[in-house]
Order: structure tokens, then sequence, then C-alpha cells
């Protein structure tokens, strides 16, 4: 398993004193390969799950594990994409995505020669001198996917982050993800609150709700794999089967959130 | 004093049937609506700068030269340019305009370079933690708020009244800016920046010098620029005491004397130097964090 967690609870301490309790009872075991999206209402979790994961959030109650590792910290063996870029505006974007590799003392023409390929993987090929305030959001984040896929990360966190950009470029997006998780095989944990971009990417689908939050639904999905076939696409969302999993989907956040 | 054309620009259609419009109206601007931005030079605010500093010598020349104001307490400018001219080559009071300012810039630069190195670690302890936090901002809060005259004499009994002393009190108003600046800087880092350094496997010091300093930086930059301001508002004070050199000890021996046209000379002096290294300041600051105006 790539990544297992144990009965994660997170508790943060309120203003007045008491601890308000915002994930509960979270059991999940994730194997290599797999597209789980965790899918969410504002405020159910997802992302203070994700950054447990990640290692931003040690105190948690619990235990979480990549590859048998007890995460205590955050560490080059889980790959983060946020909802901001967080590009650092004085570097370029070689600059940016080599950033992993030279904190790990690598020299710059290894940097640079495989910055230039994650570059490529996501599109980018070319535009590595340009820095981040010459490239659009939608380019910036996939600089910001390229330096987290460099240091090849046993798994992939990715925090909603497609929710800052426009719906063209966001469907432009999730293709570029899933080309991605294809061609690189990686494990990746992605969050969001939108369900058809839930349910065109996943390969697993995890629904968080309540407060403390709570895992209602963790099935299977097949549009992910699906729409990587040849001439399908974007286009498997107007199918019935999808519609009437989105459905299912909807009502199984509402519930889970009265 | 209004040309006409922006009259019947404006107020023709309002008058005059639309039928009654010849085709082609003048082309002029219309409300709201501006021409293309074109760069021209020299700019227009540099042109409205310019023109206002001369009409002021003007001012200044046709007061003295009226005999309005006495020469006593306003020499005319040509009298100031003159005796400038005379300052460098012959000197006043045994040393040369060059050796006043040589003397005058060593100090502003010690005191500069001396706040940089406690300044900005002392920013970034308050930036980073509680306990630099608790126990540094209390001294900065009190350090602000005092002028330098203040605590010149205490500094004179504590370090005497050699070139330390100055260098001291000048880089005491100095250094408030560059801490407040630089603890700012560092706390206002987005934590997003910080995680993804950290989630690729940043130690603690490599996420201080390769993502907060660099964030940090423009800020930083910023407080500097306010410091060398308040150093040389204090080099004058500075060089109260026992000096024998210097742009500030030079204004205030002619003013024992009387000699205005030298004190208005220093002053024309310390205003020319803040403004071209001002004006350095910011050409390194294009080079250094010019990322930070992009945004």
């Amino acid at each position: 398993m790539k990544l297992t967690i144990d009965g994660l609870a997170v508790r943060f301490p309120t203003p007045d004193g008491g601890t308000a309790t915002i994930l509960e009872n979270i059991s999940l075991a994730v194997p290599a390969g797999e597209l789980v999206v965790l899918l969410g209402a504002s405020g159910c979790g997802k992302s203070t799950l994700l950054n447990a994961v990640a290692g931003f959030n040690p105190a948690y109650d619990g235990a979480i594990r990549v590859e048998g590792r007890l995460v205590r910290a955050p560490g080059a063996d889980r790959g983060v994409v946020l909802q901001t870029d967080a590009l650092y505006p004085w570097l370029n974007a070689w600059e940016n995505v080599g950033f992993g590799l030279r904190i790990k003392g690598l020299p710059q023409r290894e940097r640079d020669a495989r910055a230039e390929q994650a570059l490529a993987l996501v599109g980018l090929a070319g535009k590595g001198d340009h820095s981040s305030w010459q490239l659009s959001g939608g380019q910036r984040q996939r600089v910001s996917l390229a330096r987290a896929l460099v240091a090849d990360p046993e798994i992939l966190l990715m925090d909603e982050p497609l929710g800052a950009l426009d719906a063209l470029t966001r469907e432009q997006m999730q293709d570029l993800v899933l080309d991605v998780w294809r061609r690189t095989g990686k494990t990746i944990l992605f969050v969001t609150h939108g369900l058809d971009e839930a349910l065109y990417l996943a390969t697993r689908v995890i629904v968080l709700a309540g407060r403390p939050g709570r895992i209602v639904v963790d099935e299977p999905s097949s549009f992910g794999r699906r729409s990587l076939a040849p001439g399908v696409g974007a286009s498997i969302k107007s199918t019935p089967d999808f519609a009437a999993a989105r459905e299912r989907l909807r009502a199984a956040l509402f519930e889970g959130a009265a | 004093m209004s040309s006409p054309v922006p009259v019947s620009d404006f107020a023709l259609p309002l008058l005059v049937p639309a039928e009654g419009l010849p085709r082609d109206l003048p082309q002029g601007r219309t409300p709201g609506m501006r021409a293309p931005r074109q760069r021209r030079w020299p700019p227009l605010r540099l042109v409205i700068s310019l023109a206002t500093i001369a009409g002021l010598v003007a001012l200044w020349w046709a007061a003295s030269a009226t005999g309005l104001v006495s020469k006593l307490f306003l020499p005319s400018p040509a009298v100031v340019v003159e005796r400038l001219g005379r300052i460098a080559s012959e000197g006043f009071v045994d040393a040369t305009l060059a050796q006043h300012l040589g003397a005058s810039l060593a100090r502003v630069f010690a005191a500069l370079v001396a706040s940089l190195a406690i300044g900005i670690p002392a920013g970034f302890a308050i930036g980073l933690s509680t306990l630099g936090r608790g126990m540094l901002d209390p001294i900065v809060e009190f350090l602000r708020p005092i002028p330098p005259l203040a605590y010149l004499p205490l500094v004179v009994i504590w370090a005497g009244i050699g070139e330390t002393t100055k260098v001291l009190v000048i880089a005491l108003a100095m250094l408030p800016p560059i801490i407040i600046a630089t603890s700012t800087g560092v706390r206002g880092v987005a934590r997003d920046r910080l995680n993804v350094a950290r989630a690729l496997g940043a130690t603690r010091w490599q996420v201080l010098r390769l993502v907060v300093l660099p964030s940090a930086l423009p800020s930083i930059f910023t407080g500097t620029r306010i410091a060398l301001g308040a150093g040389w508002s204090t080099l004058v004070a500075a060089e109260l005491v026992a000096a024998t050199r210097g742009v500030g000890f030079m204004i205030q021996s002619a003013a024992n004397f009387l000699a205005t046209d030298v004190v208005v000379a220093g002053i024309l002096v310390i205003a020319g130097v803040a403004f071209a290294l001002e004006f350095a300041i910011r050409l390194l600051e294009r080079w250094l964090v010019g990322w930070a105006m992009q945004a």
C-alpha cells in the first residue's frame, strides 16, 4: 500500500479553550497507481486530511503511513500541489521546478535537464526561462505540478489544484492531470469540491461529510480510466452513466452534511 | 483661457439637432476617454517637477535681488553657488567639501552596514519566534520614537566623543525601520510558499535562506530606504559632538560665523547626496527584487 490511514482524528484548540474535532475515524488504504479523489463540501475537513498526510499538521491521532513509514513531518516522498501555485516569483520556471533538486544538492546542469523534462511532461517545453508573472494561471499550476513531479514522490497530494482557474482552463487541466497520471503511473490523492471533476478524474471516489468529517462514500469509479480511451475524453461527462453517478454523489454529499 | 475646441466638442451634441451635425466632428477626446498612452520624453510629471523647482529658485533669487530679505538671512542663489565652488576648491574650516562629504558618507555607510548586520537578524528573530518577538519588540518600540538628540548625551557619556559615538547615534536611528521592515516581511511570507518547500524536503535553514529571505527582501529594501533617510537626518546631530569634518559639522560651524551661504550650500549638498543615494538604491532594488514590482 502506498498510503494507509488508520483511525485518524484531527482536533484543533478553539479560541474559547475547547477543542474542535475536524476529522474523526478516518481509515483508508490506497494501493499504488490509484487516483483517489476526496470530495466534500467546504469545511468538511478534506484539506485538513490532505495537510495531515503531507505532514503540515503533525498533531493528529491515529496513524498515517506512506510506504509503511509513519508520517510526522513533511517530506520529499509526498509531492504537494496547492490551490495557490505558490511559485517563487524570484525564480524562473526551470528554477522553480528544480527547487526540490537544489535542496537535495544536485548540480545545476542536472537540475535544469530534469526540470525541462518535467516541464515537457506538463506541456510547457521551452518555457523554462519564463518568470511566474509571465505565465497564465493554468501555466503556473502546470509548473507547480512539474515541481512536485520532478522530486519523484511516492504519492502526489493535490489540494483543489484547479480551484482558482477559469472553467475552460480547468477542463484542459483535468485532461492534463489524467495524462500525467497515465504517463507517470503516480499514486494521486486529489481534493476537490467539484462533482464532475471528482467523477471525471477518479479511479476511486471518497466523500467526506458531516462535522466532524467522516467518510460517507468510498467506492471505485471507472470514468477516470474510461475517459482515457481514444476519442472519449470529456465527452464521457454527458453520458447517462455519468449523470446518474453524479446525482448519487450529490445526494451522498447533502445527506452526509445534514 | 480655454480653447474653443473642447467647448464645441461638448456643447454641440446638446445644442444642435443630430441631422444638423457635420459629418466629421473634430476627433477630439470625449469625456471619460483618454488618448492612447504614449511614452513621451520628457514625461509630463518630470516637466512639472522641474518647472516647480525652477520657479522656487526664481522666487528665491527675486527675494534676495530686490532686497526683500536681508542677505544675512538668505543669500542669493548665485552667491550660494559661488560659495559652493569655493568650498569645493578651497575648503571651509580646514577641509574641502570632498573631505567633509567623505567623512559624513563614511559615517552613514558604517552605520548602514552595522544596522543591517544587526537589524536583519533581529527582524528575523521577531518575525520567526515568540521569544524573539517578546524580547526585541519592546526594545524597538522604546527606541523608535526617541529623537537622536535626546540620547546623544548618553551615548557621549558611554562611548566618548570619538567616531564610535557618531556612527552609533546614526545607527540607532537607522535600526528601528530596518528591524520593523524585516520582521514585517518575514511574517508576511505566505504559508503555502513555506509548505511547498518543506514538502520538497527543505530543512529549516534551507527554508529560511531560500524562501523566507528572498520573500522578505523587497520589504527589507523599503526599510533600508527609510533608514537611510533617518540616517541623514541624524547626521547633523551626530556631528554636533567634537567633529572636525563632516557636512553637518560644516553647517554648524558656518552658523557660528553667520555664514548663511555656507549653511544653505551644506543643506543643498545633503539633499543632493540623499537624492543620489535613493536613486542608487532604487536601481539596486530593481536589479535584485525586480520580480516584486511585476505582480
